[in-house]
């Protein structure tokens, strides 16, 4: 579990990034309640919406400041 | 100055029209008109397409731009783009020919690639998704940040993509990755076939105001083998842009937009329960009578595209006003569908009072995403008054 650096919610990673199930081509497809990520300067941070990501992109620096994710 | 098609073009046309009267059954029902977006997440759609293709296929009209060593006849891509305003003057599905990734790969891609890839992709049995846009690239592609990284005879991936429509059903998809950090923005692209069971991806799915699902993809250190990098490493954005010849005859789907005018032209014709046609009212021939204008300058524009390809031009210009025009037309006419049925227009497929089978509630709720997918209406508008108008690049 880590922490949106955006709004300070708890984010289950592993659920992130473990799939649901596999789609019909075969790749694992995660449920979209569990949250989202994002890779920034070679490093994935977890969201708990994609409005929280949107944020982190517009200002990643002030987010990392007090949010940094363990 | 001719505009018609030549007499072995309309001898074509009578073919494809042949075909349809024989073969238009149910079973080939493709639902609503794709247009208004429906069936793209419909598994018996599918296998309708698919009986859809090999009867394409047994009359000898699926083949017709195909290369020759996949049965193909190499035709000119006017004839695909007559097929298709064939197709969509019936509701059918149009998209039976050449897709970018067929062609690119066709052009570009090396004889181990062409084998492995090609017939699938030109049959439909593999099946594509298109890594394009990125969370932070808003409409400006070439802005993307996903890396690839050479790790011997493999490429490591990382990075994200998201309006990845097909995601979750596709087989590859077609990665556009910055192979070279440090060379300006529209170089040190490149475009990979990535196998999406690899371990590393995964799918996010994002449910659209529409009844289709597009998705975030994930990329986390995404091993793909270096015979899957299409082209020229860091040339992927040249390579794409060449494939787009495929794309331009696809622009303006007017035989399908005149279909679903017919159909409003109708509705507008029948007593209303005061018992006057909505097609007295003068507000409503004002609308409608400007929608013909509308569909007729975008038969223009359509054909313009493909007279362009076919004589070998390249302009930016006229593609883009054809997709500018054909998305907020199709926005247009469905806005106003919606007010000539009035409550009923909101009803979906399936309702007991539906009208149109629920073609103006889905087109309506389809037509805003297609003014920002496919290239923003706005990046458009901006290639048009660069390219075709001569002004300086915005800042």
């Amino acid at each position: 579990m880590v922490k949106d650096p955006v709004c300070g919610k708890d984010v289950d990673d592993e659920k992130v990034d473990g799939g649901e199930a596999l789609g019909v081509g075969g790749a694992p497809v995660t449920n979209p309640s569990f949250g989202t990520k994002r890779l920034h300067q070679g490093k994935w941070y977890y969201f708990c919406s994609m409005g929280c990501r949107q944020r982190f992109i517009g200002n990643p620096a002030r987010y990392l400041e007090s949010g940094e994710q363990a | 100055m001719d505009w018609d098609f030549t007499a072995e073009q309309l001898e074509f046309q009578q073919r494809v029209r042949d075909f349809i009267a024989e073969n238009n059954g149910p079973e080939l029902a493709t639902g609503i008109s794709y247009v208004a977006g429906a069936g793209e997440d419909d598994l018996d759609l599918a296998a309708a397409q698919k009986i859809f293709r090999e009867r394409l296929d047994a009359a000898g009209l699926l083949r017709i731009c195909w290369p020759k060593e996949f049965g193909g006849q190499e035709a000119s891509p006017m004839y695909e783009y007559i097929m298709r305003q064939e197709l969509e003057a019936q509701g059918l599905e149009p998209r039976v020919g050449m897709t970018i990734i067929s062609a690119a790969i066709g052009k570009y891609g090396t004889e181990e690639q062409k084998e492995e890839f090609l017939q699938g992709l030109l049959s439909r049995e593999i099946r594509m998704c298109a890594g394009f846009s990125e969370p932070r690239g808003g409409s400006d592609l070439a802005g993307l940040e996903t890396s690839a990284v050479r790790d011997g005879d493999e490429w490591v991936i990382n990075g994200q993509k998201i309006y990845t429509t097909g995601a979750e059903r596709a087989d590859y998809m077609w990665c556009l990755a910055r192979t070279d950090r440090n060379a300006r923005k529209h170089e040190g692209i490149s475009i990979f076939m990535v196998d999406m069971k690899s371990p590393g991806v995964t799918v996010r799915p994002l449910h659209t105001m529409g009844n289709y699902l597009t998705a975030e993809v994930f990329l986390d250190d995404v091993r793909v083998p270096h015979r899957h990098l299409i082209g020229e490493e860091n040339r992927g954005w040249y390579l794409n842009t060449l494939s787009l010849d495929v794309e331009r005859i696809n622009i303006g789907a007017y035989s399908a937009f005149k279909r679903f005018l017919d159909a409003i032209v109708d509705f507008a014709k029948k007593p209303q329960p005061n018992g006057k046609p909505l097609a007295q009212d003068p507000l409503v021939r004002l609308r409608l009578g400007q929608l013909i204008v509308d569909i007729e300058m975008l038969r223009h524009l359509s054909n313009e595209c493909v007279w362009l390809v076919m004589t070998g031009q390249v302009s930016a210009m006229v593609p883009s006003m054809a997709k500018v025009w054909s998305t907020e037309l199709y926005y247009r006419m469905t806005s106003i569908a919606m007010q000539l049925m009035g409550p009923f227009g909101q009803l979906q497929k399936g309702s007991k009072w539906v009208m149109l089978d629920g073609e103006v509630e889905l087109g309506y709720r389809n037509s805003p995403p297609m003014m920002f997918g496919g290239g923003a209406n706005e990046i458009q508008r901006d290639i048009i008054a660069s390219r075709g108008l001569g002004l300086p690049r915005s800042r």
